[in-house]
This record gives C-alpha cells, structure tokens and sequence, in this order.
C-alpha cells in the first residue's frame, strides 16, 4: 500500500473503534432494562387484548365483517381516545400508544358505530 | 496479470479455497438449522432463512476482515488473504439471501412498497436504541453489493488500483453500519446475549488488530535511514535472508531490498495490482512475487516478465565493506539497473 493508503486505514480504524464504543455507551444507556409491565389482557368471541410496554396487541378471532374497522384507545374517562389503527381480517395485529389506555374500542367508521368494546 | 481479459482466472489453489468456502457455508446453514430446530421447532422457514444466512454473512465479514491485518503482523496468513476476494463475493451472496427475504417477509406483503416501507415503517430515526435498524443493514448491502459487483480485476485494471483500493475501502463503512444493524436488531427484538457476545469480541479483535497493524506500519514508516553523502544506510548484507527481502522507508516510499543468488536489487514495495508488499514476497522462478495475487516483476528492472507490461520504480544500491546503502532518488519505472555484487 502507499503511504496515503495506509493513513486512510489507520484513520479508519480509529474511527471505528471510537465511534463504535461512543455508539454502544450511548445505547446500552437508552436501553430500559427495568422489569417489564405484566401484560394485561382480556377477550370476548370475537377479539382478544393484550397490553405491555405501551404495545397493544389486538387478535381478531373471527372476521368483523366491516369495511373499514378502526381501533381507537378508551382513555381513563372511559371514552374514545386515539386512533391506534385498523384492523381487517383474522389476524395479530400490533399498535404503539404512549399514553396509558384503559381498554380498545373497535368502530365501523363508515356507520359510526362501535362494533366490540374491551376494558383490560 | 495484465495480458488480456478473462473472466475468472482459476488455478488449482483458487478451486481449492473455493471447494472450501462452499463447503464450510453449506456446513454453517446445516448446523443453524438443525440447532435452531431442536431447541425451537416452532421456527418458521423464512425466519430460518433470514437467521442463518444473516449470522453467517455477519461470520464471514469478521473473516474478511481479520485477514488482512493478520497477514500484516504474520505472514503465515497470506494463502487466505490470496482468495479473499471470493469469500467477500460469497459473503455479499449470503447478506443478500438474508436482506432479500427479510425485505419480503417484513414489507413485500402490505400495501406499501416494499423499499419505502423499509424507510418509513419506524420513523424513531431521532432515537438511539430505538433506531430502525433494517435502513442500516439496507446500506451495508448496497455497499456490499457495489464492491461485489466490482470485485473482478477487469474493474481494476479500468478504475486504477488507488481508485479501486479506495472505494473497496468502503467495506469499513459497511461494517460499521452492520454493527449498528446487528445491535439494534439484537436489543429491539429478542435480546441473544450469544450474538451480543460474538459482536463484542468481533469488534475488539478487528479493530484492535487492525490498529496494533496500523501503528506498526506508522513505525515502519517514521524510520529514518542515516543519511552519507546522499546514500541512505540500509542495513547490513547479512540481514538480509537469501531469495527475501527487507523494506525501508525512504522518503515517503517504502523500498524493498532483495537478496538473490550473490547480488541485490532495491525496486519500490508497492505492486502494481493491489498496492501489495513486494518486499514481504519472496524470489520464485527469479522473479519477486507479491505475497498478495502472485504478480511478479525481475529484480533487475522493476518490469513484469513479458508479455506481462507492470513495471515498478527501481532505485541504485552500493556496498561498502559489509554495509548497503541506498540512493533514495528513484529511477523511473521499469529502468535496468545493474544489481549489486555482495
């Protein structure tokens, strides 16, 4: 190699090993290693709930024969929150919330009308 | 070398590292599998797939790269360093096996395109833990893939060996980001403390080869030769083993000094193919031969045997008593110069 070449490895290199612990400090501190939530859950015929780490996790057991079914979060007045996302077929679906939530509520959008509501 | 064209040049060497790489990759798939599927044989085939090939491609890498360092601190790891080139298209093979199936199995099957849902299905770019770590292993593969795809000497011999070395360079860049793939995959899904582990001990001993490499050369290079009346001092004639060489720094060049059959040539370290260290070669046929990919060039006149066309700088050496010194001008490329009597 040439003189330039072996500038341009040795510079690389330290770059790497600096960036690379900078990067694995700075991760491993995000990261939450905290016991986590216990997943509360709860199911009727047609879904079944799960909530953990502000993860929902919604299984449609039978089809809910809608066209447009969208799930939304009960807050802690026990109303209509957030839009978390739709469902469709029989399925697991997943949605991020990052507020604490007391249970889904699954509407027909097109009609308005709500079509299964579950507390945890 | 520089003759002609030809798609692949094989020997029986290169077949046998070949059979080897083969060998050992289809072992690797075989062992995952059967390993994964006794202690889950719930796994599915696809995230088999993706698994196996991606720990292998990531294996390989560490291979690829702990080769050329090695092959700087002790020259019994130069054969490898001789078929690298086909383990790092065989890696590329096996990173794109995993890359194509993950991008099918996690956003080929929605509505969105597939590449776009790859960028915007986790938009936490502004977070570190939670980063979406696929973009990166995306890049690694488009890297992968340019310096796959340039691997073949008809790519050198077009881009220059400096251009070629330096965009091949970019392997670096690749590994960096797959550390950060590998990482973040590893803590958002489920957390292997094996795979944290081999990542950890990987990166230890890449970088802290390829660094302990690197300030070796720096020392090599920031030797200065004690200067006579414009000869440099080499070093003694005996230091010199017979059909081998020993590199100095002169100027900011390095030049090797060969020894051979009761004379010696000085001609520049660097070959013409690959940047490789002539001086670490050796005299085969009466021709120095890179350690690298076999290139060779006469002693006397720095020029590859015809009808081969390389040609190297050659400088002048004198002897006095039992001493070798140097005259750091260089002649230019491929210039007969008369070898010492020593």
């Amino acid at each position: 190699m040439t003189l330039g070449l072996r500038k341009a490895h040795k510079f690389s290199w330290v770059l790497i090993a600096i960036a690379g612990i900078v990067f694995l400090f700075f991760t491993i501190q995000q990261l939450n290693f905290q016991p986590q939530e216990s997943s509360k859950t709860n199911e009727n015929e047609q879904i079944k709930i799960s909530m953990s780490n502000h993860q929902v996790e919604v299984i449609v057991k039978s089809s809910l024969k809608t066209s447009s079914s969208v799930v939304y979060a009960v807050n802690s007045n026990g109303e209509r929150g957030e839009a978390l996302g739709q469902v469709g077929a029989v399925g697991i679906y997943t949605f991020n919330t990052s507020n604490p939530i007391q249970g889904i509520v699954i509407v027909d959008q097109i009609k308005d009308v709500e079509l299964t509501k579950l507390n945890f | 070398m520089g003759l002609d064209y030809k798609y692949i040049i094989w020997n029986k060497y290169k077949k046998s590292y070949d059979k080897i790489i083969a060998l050992g990759m289809i072992l690797y798939i075989v062992l995952f599998a059967a390993i994964t599927l006794v202690f889950n044989s719930e796994t599915s085939t696809e995230t088999l797939v993706i698994r196996s090939f991606g720990s292998l491609a990531i294996v390989m890498l560490h291979i690829i790269l702990i080769i050329g360092p090695l092959s700087r601190l002790n020259n019994r790891f130069l054969p490898i360093l001789y078929n690298r080139r086909h383990l790092g298209v065989s890696m590329f093979i096996a990173a794109l096996v995993h890359g194509g199936f993950s991008l099918f199995q996690f956003h080929a099957l929605g509505n969105e395109n597939p590449f776009y849902s790859l960028f915007t299905s986790n938009m936490q770019y502004d977070s570190l833990s939670n980063f979406p770590f696929q973009v990166l292993g995306f890049l690694a593969l488009l890297i992968l893939f340019v310096m796959a795809s340039t691997s073949h000497d008809f790519f050198l011999g077009n881009l220059s060996a400096k251009v070629w070395k330096r965009l091949h360079m970019m392997v670096y860049l690749a590994y960096a980001l797959l550390i950060g793939h590998v990482f973040l995959g590893n803590f958002q899904q489920e957390t292997s403390l094996f795979t944290i582990g081999f990542m950890l001990l990987g990166f230890i001993a890449i970088t802290g080869l390829h660094i302990v490499a690197a300030f070796q050369e720096s020392k090599t290079d920031n030797t200065k030769l004690e200067e006579t009346e414009g000869w440099l001092k080499v070093c003694e004639v005996d230091e010199i083993e017979e059909d081998r060489a020993k590199i100095f720094t002169v100027g900011n060049e390095r030049v090797a000094v060969f020894k051979y059959d009761g004379k010696l040539s000085a001609i520049h370290n660097v070959c013409k193919h690959q940047g490789g260290p002539l001086g670490e070669g050796k005299i085969i046929d009466g021709c120095i031969t890179c350690p690298w990919h076999g290139y060779q060039y006469l002693p006397g006149n720095g020029q590859s045997p015809p009808p081969f066309t390389e040609k190297v700088a050659t400088y002048e050496l004198k002897l006095e008593g039992s001493t070798v010194y140097i005259n750091p001008e260089a002649f230019e490329e491929g210039t007969e110069v008369k070898p010492v009597n020593c």
